[in-house]
């Protein structure tokens, strides 16, 4: 905390600005691209809103007022760039959100940034299937292991209403499953 | 003792038939199986998402992100030909202003002021025979009449009026018959 607390305090100042961004950048970059790239898919999408997250980081950074953690700001950040990126590409293809989703996922088996098997696929297209917010809370929940606390933070969502997010999530994917392996 | 201690495992296995005593409610497994089957689930699914990255993805991405961030400290890149442009007329100006001064104005200057006076006789007749197209007889009249002092220096006696007359009309010039001459 103390780190943070001094990271973000060089950040704001002009001298160290851009150290310390460069500190920051090494820091959170690996966790922040996993992030996007479960909602965006493609890795050159990813590169894409991952630069623009960091971008909007250095330039905001002096409107942060520490009333959350850096972390769950920068991810919020993130989290919005990638599903403004989803829906602007949606947009562009004349398709709505949702079969957006299922687009990307069904692209997986010729992308060459995917090595998955054949159940992680199935992962894949299942939670694609899902509404915004219960694909957002299983992907915190189940992959980056993100604690409800922290993810209420993040998504500014209550615990109990993530909770119930999760849950459904979950079994949708099992039905999903069910289905595609019967 | 062993004896005594398989009588023992003999009697409470006759006694609790391998059971805990503990008991669940009515349907409890079949209601369970329903609500831990995502837990399950959960066990069954992989953790590993097959996502793959380019190699040397994330050390690159550093310089990138920096790069399009932070804003450039503007380097002014001054042309040379605009620079040369902009001093040329003031360095030549001041380069004829100089050799100017050196030349003239400078009271040191080895140069010594030409006269009449300080010219050699052979000078003058060498500029007078290079430069006679631009003389006029106009200007030799003038020139000798303030200089003749003795008449007789020109020997005119040796001159046949003849030839002064043909002179005169190879010339074409009546001026020289003015009587004021």
């Amino acid at each position: 905390m103390t780190n943070e607390i001094v990271l973000i305090a060089q950040l704001k100042n002009v001298q160290t600005k851009e150290k310390a961004f460069r500190e920051l950048i090494s820091i959170y970059k690996e966790r922040l691209y996993w992030h996007i790239r479960k909602i965006v898919i493609s890795h050159d999408d990813t590169d894409d809103v991952l630069q623009n997250t960091f971008i909007k980081i250095y330039k905001n950074i002096s409107k942060f007022n520490q009333e959350s953690k850096l972390f769950s700001w920068m991810y919020r950040i993130a989290t919005n760039e990638a599903i403004t990126f989803i829906n602007k590409r949606a947009k562009e293809r004349n398709v709505d959100i949702s079969e957006m989703h299922e687009l990307l996922a069904s692209s997986l088996e010729s992308d060459v940034y995917f090595s998955g098997d054949e159940i992680q696929q199935i992962l894949q297209q299942a939670i694609a299937t899902l509404p915004q917010k219960q694909r957002l809370v299983f992907n915190m929940k189940y992959f980056d292991e993100i604690t409800y606390n922290e993810m209420s933070e993040i998504l500014e969502t209550s615990v109990g209403s993530l909770k119930a997010s999760y849950f459904h999530a979950v079994k949708k994917i099992e039905s999903y499953i069910k289905n595609k392996t019967d | 003792m062993k004896h005594n201690l398989n009588n023992r495992k003999d009697l409470l296995k006759s006694v609790l038939q391998k059971d805990t005593g503990f008991i669940a409610p009515k349907n409890y497994f079949s209601g369970a199986k329903e609500s831990f089957s995502s837990f399950l689930l959960e066990d069954k699914l992989p953790k590993e998402n097959g996502f793959i990255v380019p190699q040397s993805y994330f050390k690159d991405i550093e310089n990138t992100i920096i790069e399009k961030a932070v804003p450039k400290k503007i380097v002014k890149i001054i042309s040379l030909k605009r620079v040369l442009l902009k001093y040329l007329p003031i360095a030549t100006a001041a380069s004829i202003t100089l050799f100017l001064s050196i030349n003239y104005l400078n009271p040191l200057s080895s140069i010594e002021k030409v006269s009449f006076k300080t010219l050699a006789q052979s000078d003058i007749e060498n500029w007078i025979v290079d430069n006679s197209n631009e003389l006029s007889n106009q200007d030799f009249v003038a020139l000798l009449h303030s200089n003749i002092i003795n008449e007789n220096d020109f020997a005119l006696t040796d001159i046949r009026n003849d030839d002064i007359e043909e002179y005169i009309i190879y010339l074409e010039n009546t001026s020289l018959l003015n009587e004021n001459y």
